[in-house]
This record gives C-alpha cells, structure tokens and sequence, in this order.
C-alpha cells in the first residue's frame, strides 16, 4: 500500500499542476466578476489536492510497514487480463461499433464477446445474449421512446 | 401536513403510479439479492428506466427501488452467507445459521417484516422531520448554502474512515469535475479542451453509472473465476410466528430509529446503520450468547437498521437538498434530471411531489412486506443466476441507460471512461461516494461563496458575522475531530491485532 499510495500523492499532484496550468488558458467574458474569477475555485482544489498528496506522500513514507501489510491490496493481479480486455472492447464499442452498427447489434456482439472472453461453454447463455439484448432495445425504443443508434441494419 | 400527505398518497394511488412503485420494489429487490450488487448500482443501472418518465411517477419508481434493493441484500446473505449487499452483511451472522437449521422461510420472513418496520418507520419519522428542517432550511442565504456544502464534504472523511487523506483525494477530484464545463457565475469555458461535448459540463447520471456500476462490473470480472455456487434450496415452511414477533418487536422498533438516526446523518448509510443495530441489540440483550446461532433478533436488528436508513437519507436530501448517502445522491441526480431543485424551496412550490414521495416510500414498503413474504421462493432463485451472465447485463444495461440521458454517443464514452477511473479508484483503494458527493456539492460551494464574496464585496466576514454560518462551521470541525478520531482508533485496532 506504501508504494500505491506514494503514486497516487504523485498522479494527483499531476493532476493539481495541470489544473493550475490549464486555469492560466481560461477566456474572460463580458461578465466580470470582481472579487474571483473562473479560475478562483479550480485553483483553490488544485491547491487542495497537492497538498493532500504531499501529506498522503509523507505519512505513507512514515508509517510502520506492521500496519501497511493489513492493508495490503494486490493492484497488479493475473484477474486483471478480463477488465482490461472489457475496457478494449468498450472502447471499440462506443468509439466505432456504436454508431456503424447501432446499438442492437453492437450489443449482441459485445454480449458475445464477453461469454467468449468468460469462457462461457453453455450455448444457452450463447441464446439468451441476444434475446436480452433485442428486449432491451425494444423497451428503450418502444416504451420509453429513446431514439437509440440504429445503424446500418436499421434496429 | 396531513391534507398534502392525502394528496400524495391519492397520486401514488394512480393507475399510472401504482404499478411502477411494485415494479421498482421487485427490480430493488432482483438487484438486491444479486450476490455483490449494491443498493447504490441497483439505482444507478434502473434509473435509466426512468428517464421518460413524469417526476412523480420517476421518483416514486426510484424509491421502490431504494427500498427493494436494501432488504434484497439479506435474501442473499441468508440463503448464501454472501451478502446481497453491504447493507445486509450483519444478517449473515444469525440469518444463515437459521437456514442451516433448515428453517429458510422464518428467517426470510423475519428480514421482511423487519425490513417492513424499519421503513416504515423511517418514512413516519422523515414525514414529520423534513417539513420542519425545510421551514428552518428557508433562511438560508449565499453563506449558509456554502458552509452547509463545506459541512456535507467534511462529511468525506467520515465515509472514508480507513484512509481520511484518500477520502479527501476522492473528494478534490469530484470537484475538479464538477469545475468542467460552463463558469456559473461569468459563463467562461473551462477545462472543455476546445470541445462542445464539454462546454454544459459532465452529466451526472453516465459519471455515476461509470462509477457505481460499470466500475463494479470490472471488479467482478476481475475476480470472476468461472465458478457457480450451488444451487440454493429453501427449507422448512413455517414462517416466523405472532409469539417470536412480539418477542422481537422491540428490538425492531429500536433498531428502526437508530436506523433512521444514523441514514439522516449525512455521509452514514445501510452498512454502518445494520452494525451498530446489531451491536446494540446484542448489547441490551438477555441472552448475547444466542446471537450468531440462529437467533431471530440477530436477523430483526439490523434488517430494520438498515431500512430505517431508507427514510433516514431523505431527510437532509429533501430539505437540505444535501445527499446523505451515495444512493440519495443518485437519487438527487435523478431530481435534477426532472429539472427539480430538492431543498427547502421543493416544499413549497413541488409540495405535491414532495408528500408522492413520503407516501411513495409508504407504499414502496407494504409491497416490500408482501413480496418478501409470499416471493420467498421466487427471489430465492434469483441468487441462482450465474454472475457470467449478470456481468455482461450490468455492462449492456450501463451502456444503454448513459446514452439514453441526452441520447449522445459522448455520455457512453463518459461512463466508460469513469468506469476505468472508478476501477482504478477502487484497486487503490480510494472510495467512489465522496466523488460522488462532491460532484454534487461542488457546484454548490462554488456558487454560494462567490455570491457570498459578491454580497460582503470581498470580504470574508460572512464566516464569522453570522450565526447558522458559525454553527456550521463548528459542525463541520466536530465531523472532522469525529472522523480523524475513528480514524485513529482503527488504526489503534489493527496495531493492537
């Protein structure tokens, strides 16, 4: 936990130095506010957080490994391959199989893809992905009336 | 008070309401009994569901779905020993060992009916509570609206009692994006990186779904490892009897106000309003020994803890418009979606909706009573459906409900990117409800202390010249002191282990 938390202190001060930097970027109105600005409230959280990384940095540094080893939370694990690879495939998903196929199909192939990647053998499940999916679509579309993509095949 | 609850209950009573709250109770509680499903992403995936929907209808639909999802957890940890949810993690102890007994249907029946209490009296307590706190709420002016959001996000650390700093972290980065977008005050674009996705700020609905749903899902199938529990057989018929009910009462009627008093304190929820139910009951009883063999109080404590907590958390979200928990403040982006402003100003001018909602969560738990009572078995099948095909649900469903918001592609790309920054959160082990929480104060603070500063020309007086502004500050120190002081005494735990 000592070393997750000393590169959490580090990616949130990153975080609070890019904010401050991009703060420097805004463009002012017509409307003038005289007292503070846009940048006031952004700038006093960046501030904020950088000095909470630094005590998080220094206490994680400080404190006894005897209390750290409870804590300890494996952030690398061999379990990670599945999120990853679901992140993969949401990525193609929104970015190219959304808007291309419409949300119908790209749904059952992601389905699909997800009993693939779960090593799923029942072919019932293989069955039902769709059947979930089709019904979905036909709730949002037809009771709720949500225009959802509909892509090349029209559904 | 008592006419306007008449009107409400009479609009809940509607064709077009009823069968919504029945069907919320019975998702809440699908979900609930959804081995590792919280209350919270019950809410967050079946809020889409809503989104047509008039605000009454809507909201009364996300109350049932509030109320099924708390008592839903214990059907899992009473058939499984894995609790639904957090909220029911205390039923194990006692709940599971009566099924070993081979008397399921008692103890399932106790959950409901002390579920039921719990609820119910939680939702007595908020009828009468809220108006009050709202006429007192109507004073308020730009100071008091800011330290009452410094008070709600002081409130992180209480969540956050394992690591104070990171609760905090959490809470700093909910504001940041609570900071894109629009500029309340001088309409400046800021952090929009040139795009007009970005110009009307984040949706709060596909942050939360990415957060509370999606991000769970990636935890799931992080430790998925393609087995299925065995195949869940409810035993014995007779249900919990007059004579164990009357011995249980009191024991219910006190864990319900506990509840309650523990929901209405911002940043405290279900999980913790269970425990300390459990510990108490256990406390004051004559017999501590029999708790954690199958005993029906270890199941009535803190089955009617934590559906007190139901009322409880609505009472500084409807008068306050401050979100006691992560699922009020679902709840309060479901609101904002109905383009409704919860505070003190929602009783006066949505009086209707406010007393549809009292009389929603009424009815919300006499269907949790009845579905719980007679769907025994039913909802006991529900804990057989393998997760393989849950996870995919929950991913499709997380898709379908953030681009149903503003039908935009650009809200499912928000989900999933929140969904990858709620894992990471989660693997490094910082909580998501502060996040959530700020992201709905933020605005707030901003607000309120630029108009203070307008008001007062600079000046940072308003902090010390007037009096609800002092009490705040002296709660928000005695949240801070409280918290730091948990924190201390935890860690004095672990050493001593």
């Amino acid at each position: 936990m000592k070393r997750i938390n000393s590169i959490t202190g580090i990616v949130f001060i990153a975080l609070g130095v890019f904010i401050i930097a991009y703060s420097f970027t805004f463009k002012a109105t017509l409307v003038k506010d005289h007292y503070t600005g846009p940048e006031f409230f952004p700038r006093l959280i960046a501030l904020g957080m950088i000095l909470l990384s630094l005590i998080l940095i220094a206490t994680s540094r400080t404190s006894g490994q005897k209390t750290d080893s409870k804590e300890t939370v494996r952030f690398f694990s061999k379990g990670m391959k599945t999120p990853l690879m679901t992140m993969g495939m949401l990525v193609v998903y929104v970015s190219v199989m959304l808007e291309a196929l419409g949300f119908a199909l790209s749904s059952i192939l992601l389905f699909l893809a997800l009993l693939r990647l779960l090593e799923v053998k029942r072919t019932r499940f293989y069955v039902l992905a769709p059947i979930f999916v089709i019904v979905v679509t036909a709730l949002f579309r037809y009771v709720f009336l949500v225009q959802l993509p509909t892509g090349i095949i029209g559904f | 008070m008592f006419q306007l609850l008449l009107n409400g209950l009479a609009l809940v009573f509607s064709w077009n309401v009823f069968p919504l709250v029945f069907l919320g109770v019975a998702g809440g509680i699908i979900i609930g009994a959804l081995p590792g499903l919280t209350a919270t992403m019950g809410v967050a995936i079946l809020l889409p569901f809503t989104f047509t929907m008039d605000s009454i209808p809507a909201l009364a639909t996300l109350v049932g779905i509030y109320v099924g999802a708390i008592y839903g957890g214990s059907i899992s940890a009473i058939l499984l020993k894995t609790p639904g949810t957090p909220a029911s993690a205390a039923t194990v102890f006692d709940g599971h060992e009566l099924v070993k007994q081979g008397e399921a249907t008692k103890a399932l029946s106790m959950s409901a009916i002390a579920s039921f209490v719990g609820g119910i009296i939680s939702t007595i307590m908020l009828i009468t509570i809220s108006p009050l706190l709202a006429s007192f709420a109507l004073k308020f002016s730009a100071p008091e609206y800011f330290m009452l959001a410094v008070f709600g996000l002081t409130i992180i650390a209480s969540i956050s009692a394992k690591n104070i700093i990171k609760g905090f972290l959490a809470g700093f980065l909910g504001l940041f994006v609570a900071t894109v977008g629009m500029d309340p005050i001088t309409s400046a674009a800021r952090f929009t990186f040139g795009s007009i996705n970005f110009l009307n700020g984040l949706s709060i609905i596909p942050v939360l779904i990415g957060l509370f749903a999606l991000a769970e899902a990636f935890v799931q199938l992080e430790t998925f490892d393609g087995t299925h529990s065995e195949k869940v057989v409810v035993k014995g018929t007779s249900y919990v009897s007059k004579k164990e009910l009357l011995q249980t009462l009191p024991t219910m009627i006190k864990s319900a106000f506990m509840g309650t008093f523990i929901g209405s304190i911002p940043g405290a929820g279900a999980d913790i309003a269970a425990f300390v139910s459990y510990n108490e009951a256990k406390r004051s009883s004559k017999h501590p020994e029999k708790f954690g063999t199958g005993c029906l109080e270890g199941i009535a404590a803190p089955e009617a803890g934590n559906n007190g907590v139901t009322g409880g958390a609505l009472v500084p979200l409807l008068s306050l418009g401050v979100p006691g928990d992560a699922v009020a403040a679902i709840l309060l982006g479901a609101f904002i979606m109905q383009g409704i402003a919860p505070g003190p100003m929602m009783f006066i001018r949505d009086a209707d909706l406010v007393y549809s909602i009292f009389s929603a969560l009424l009815l919300g738990n006499v269907f949790m009573l009845l579905l719980g009572l007679f769907g025994i078995r039913f909802f006991s099948r529900i804990v057989d459906i393998p997760k393989v095909l849950i996870i995919p649900m929950i991913i499709i469903l997380s898709m379908v409900g953030s681009y149903a918001i503003n039908n935009s592609i650009f809200d499912v790309g928000v989900t999933i990117g929140f969904g990858v920054i709620g894992y990471v959160l989660l693997k490094a082990g910082i909580p998501q409800s502060p996040i959530v929480l700020a992201l709905i104060l933020g605005p707030m603070a901003e607000c309120n202390l630029r108009k203070s500063l307008l008001m007062y020309e600079g000046s940072i007086s308003f902090l010390y010249t007037r009096p609800i502004t002092i009490v705040f500050i002296l709660l928000s120190l005695f949240s801070l002191y409280t918290s730091l002081k948990k924190k201390k005494k935890v860690s004095t735990d672990l050493d001593g282990e």
